[in-house]
């Protein structure tokens, strides 16, 4: 059987957490070792998973969110979880653009990019409970002469 | 964060020094000191310097398509200027570098 490693970290939706948070992921994944380009799509899926828990879910206001991080063979999964307003419709919410809050200057890209960083997204989802994000990648699947 | 460490005006064009990350946290703050002086100046042109930029998510496609979409109502223009790799490829997913212009890192000279 292959190793597995995991953490389970839970702290304030402030926007100051955000960068704490993606650190830390990215920290813990040094043990797959991986490729920059490979750490920089974790950093920015994280990022995105949590920013969104802070303005949509929680509206800024503070509460918990929990990050899980597990690791197997070449594999980390990660799971960001809140428990605020929750979305109503999750295939709109995922299409590229589409953002509720244009007033606060969203692009509407953040599912688009954890889409496009990861290999697997899934989103659950219960309006007045909570969402939980949960993303995959594999690193090492490229070869060294492989090209954007 | 000082704005003059990250804002520097020239006639009428504001070059916006990006920090090493650009998250939500930044880019919120960024655009209230970048609104505030785009209020009091006639700015015509908008600079993203992103030299010293490892990191962005879609919050900082946010600001930047939020300063071109203001400045575009005058006539104006928006440029993100020493992108590297990681920067190029951001904007481009999110079809930034479609509507602004964007200036690599280094540019050789044969
Ligand atoms: N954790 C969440 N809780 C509640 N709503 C969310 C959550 N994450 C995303 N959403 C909804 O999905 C929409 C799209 O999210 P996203 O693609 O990240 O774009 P943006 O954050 O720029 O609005 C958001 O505008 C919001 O309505
Ligand atoms: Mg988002």
């Amino acid at each position: 059987m292959e190793q597995t490693n995991e953490m389970m970290m839970e702290f304030d939706s402030r926007s100051c957490n955000e960068s704490f948070a993606r650190v830390a992921v990215a920290a813990f994944m040094t043990q797959l070792n991986p490729t920059l380009e490979e750490v920089a799509d974790v950093k920015t899926a994280v990022s995105e998973a949590i920013t969104n828990a802070i303005i949509h879910a929680y509206d800024n206001q503070v509460h918990k969110i929990r990050l899980e991080c597990r690791l197997e063979g070449k594999t980390i999964e990660i799971a960001v979880t809140d428990f605020g307003k929750g979305i109503p419709d999750i295939p709109k919410a995922m299409e590229p653009l589409f953002t509720t809050r244009p007033e606060l200057e969203r692009s509407g890209m953040g599912f688009a990019f954890m889409e496009a960083f990861m290999d697997e997204l899934a989103v659950e989802s219960q309006v007045g409970k909570g969402t939980v994000v949960r993303m995959k990648k594999t690193v090492g699947n490229r070869s060294p002469f492989e090209e954007d | 964060m000082e704005k003059g460490e990250l804002f520097q005006l020239k006639g009428s064009i504001l070059t916006i020094k990006v920090p090493a990350e650009l998250d939500h946290h930044l880019a919120d703050e960024i655009r209230r000191q970048s609104e505030e002086i785009q209020n009091e100046h006639n700015i015509r042109q908008i600079d993203f310097d992103f030299g010293q930029t490892t990191f962005m998510d879609s919050s900082g496609i946010g600001l930047v398509m939020g300063r071109f979409r203001e400045i575009q109502l005058t006539g104006g223009t928006v440029r993100a200027l020493h992108a590297n790799e990681r920067v190029r490829k951001i904007l481009k997913i999110s079809g930034v570098s479609r509507v602004i212009e964007v200036v690599p890192e280094k540019t050789w000279k044969i």
